[in-house]
């Protein structure tokens, strides 16, 4: 009985819940590597970025996973986190890796105003988010 | 013909038709009369037909700009009709359907996350359906008020 009422609630609460308030453990490490191949000041910009984040949704079963840094309910873009000048839509990195279900994954991450937006994903993740990817290739396209 | 016309009143005002009549010193009605029941259930589907008529009004008809958003999606076989949708705006539509949100441009998605998913699913809820459960539950309380 108890373990229905917590099924219950939390069916409940994710009708009511926006996304994640942070990366997955996927997630976090490709843009730990995104941010190995970067120079000094931008993987600094990336990280400042990435701790901001308070609002991750993920699409498609994972195959789109959009970052947000939410100020007063809004989407806020700070200029030290900038990694480019220019605001248009531009891929910031490419990359495939293994994930633990030994399915092969290739990817994107982008940027939006200059700042990471979005990663994107050829097959869906939600069943891997919970672990590291192996066999990591990453170009940066910026 | 006063019976009547306090009937569907007594129904339009949700029961309080005996309050309104004693505050403004008219005599009061006879409640079990023909012509009361009559005005009852005239008054019941007055506002009933309101409430489909507001519902109907308010799902909109295809136009230039406009969208169909539907409640069962046409992948599942849902029907494009008003009474499993709404005509909204693209921006409406992707804010309440994550297949269509993803057709965004990133720029666009970047500034407007997706609201929580009971905020979705009321967008998505037909507006004929909720303006008929307005006017079957404004009738249905009116019913059970009115005659007290």
């Amino acid at each position: 009985m108890r373990g229905v009422n917590m099924k219950f609630l939390q069916s409940i609460t994710s009708l009511l819940r926006k996304g994640a308030p942070g990366f997955s453990v996927l997630e976090a490490a490709l843009l730990d590597e995104v941010e190995r191949h970067l120079d000094v000041d931008r993987a600094d910009r990336l990280r400042r970025r990435i701790e901001s984040i308070n609002l991750v949704q993920r699409l498609d079963g994972g195959r789109e996973v959009n970052a947000y840094a939410l100020k007063n309910g809004k989407p806020a873009f700070e200029e030290a986190t900038r990694l480019i000048a220019e605001d248009d839509e531009r891929k910031l990195a490419t990359f495939s890796f293994i994930g633990a279900n030994q399915i092969s994954y290739e990817g994107t991450a982008w940027l939006v105003n200059g700042q990471l937006f979005s990663l994107e994903f050829n097959n869906p993740t939600e069943h891997a988010l919970d672990d590291r990817p192996t066999d990591v290739k990453l170009s940066i396209c910026i | 013909m006063r019976d009547f016309l306090w009937g569907a009143g007594d129904v339009a005002l949700l029961g309080f038709g005996d309050e309104l009549r004693d505050a403004l010193g008219i005599d009061p009605v006879d409640m079990n009369s023909t012509a009361y029941t009559a005005g009852e259930i005239t008054g019941s589907v007055a506002l009933l037909a309101t409430g489909v008529g507001g519902g109907i009004r308010a799902a909109g008809a295809a136009a230039r700009g406009l969208e169909f958003s539907h409640f069962i999606p046409a992948r599942m076989g849902g029907a494009r009709s008003i009474w499993n949708g709404n005509f909204v705006s693209t921006a409406t539509h992707a804010l309440s359907d994550p297949f269509r949100y993803r057709f965004m441009p990133r720029s666009w998605k970047a500034a407007n996350p997706m609201p929580n998913r009971a905020s979705q699913l009321w967008t998505r809820t037909p507006n004929t359906a909720k303006g008929t459960a307005a006017g079957a539950g404004a009738a249905g309380t009116g019913l059970a008020n009115a005659g007290c």
